[in-house]
């Protein structure tokens, strides 16, 4: 009936990187995620990690 | 250095949320609200898919049982004193983010529109078939009806969203005429309204066939928290 529409019944990683990435409360100064096992620590950041196109899409430079 | 998740309604000491290969989820109590926190093993923060699922599953885990205010991933603090005071500086924006939230959840909505392959909808003319006038008119002629395409699917985004706003109590959507998505939404609706809410997307589906649409969710309300503070 409706064959235009899905229904996730797996959310993808898009997804949820999507949300827990970009949305949620923010905490200044306290943002520590670590790359090839090398732990970065990032102060007085609020954006560290988002799409590259939703960065140009705000308008805010790139770091 | 502790990891947090989430802040919760929740004020009772000490309550541990077990989840297998996590270390022990604790809720650090403040008043009426309380932080969630886990201690941090070697690579719980890298950017592993496993590492997003696993913070995803925590963020579930929670909603089932509080109402969430999600902490964007890998936030961390130096202790339990730390969170104490994050709950204290930021007390009344959490409490009242959590009542606004009580009992709702997010559901994301996105409503793509099919590309024709035959390139119907944008077809590049060969510069080598035209010359002179003829190509920059053909060109200019291409353009506006790409611009009219992106204009109309811009209004049917947007058209589609009031729809879904009227049935939802917020939303948060992105409308891109330009876009192969030209709508991602996010609409916060009751936790017990769920099944109508998708059931109103599947019958506005009928009314646009050309257009696919993808229905996510419940979530906790990620799109529909945005605090900052230090």
């Amino acid at each position: 009936m409706y064959e235009n529409v899905s229904e996730l019944k797996r959310v993808t990683l898009a997804e949820v990187l999507d949300r827990i990435l970009d949305k949620g409360v923010v905490v200044k100064g306290d943002l520590v995620i670590s790359v090839a096992d090398v732990d970065l620590i990032y102060i007085g950041l609020q954006l560290v990690i988002c799409a590259a196109d939703k960065l140009y899409e705000s308008g805010e430079d790139l770091v | 250095m502790i990891c947090v998740y989430g802040i919760v309604n929740n004020n009772r000491n000490c309550e541990f949320i077990e989840l297998p290969g996590r270390n022990a989820i604790r809720i650090v109590p403040r008043g009426e609200i309380g932080g969630v926190v886990s201690e941090i093993s070697p690579g719980d923060l890298e950017m592993r898919e496993n590492n997003f699922w696993k913070y995803h599953e925590v963020l579930l885990k929670l909603s089932e049982y509080y109402t969430v205010l999600p902490v964007r991933f890998g936030t961390t603090l130096r202790d339990t004193e730390a969170v104490r005071e994050l709950l204290s500086c930021n007390y009344e924006r959490f409490v009242t983010a959590i009542n606004n939230l009580k009992g709702k959840v997010e559901i994301g909505v996105k409503v793509m529109r099919y590309i024709k392959e035959s390139g119907e909808e944008y077809c590049p003319v060969q510069k080598s078939e035209l010359t002179g006038k003829a190509y920059i008119m053909s060109r200019l002629q291409q353009k506006r009806k790409k611009s009219i395409q992106q204009n109309d699917a811009g209004n049917l985004g947007a058209e589609i969203n009031s729809i879904l706003n009227r049935e939802s109590e917020r939303s948060n959507p992105v409308i891109r005429g330009d876009k192969k998505i030209i709508l991602n939404g996010a609409y916060l609706v009751n936790a017990g309204h769920v099944d109508y809410f998708k059931k109103c997307v599947k019958e506005i589906a009928l009314r646009y066939p050309d257009l696919k649409f993808l229905i996510s969710g419940p979530w906790p309300p990620y799109n529909f928290v945005s605090i900052k503070c230090s």
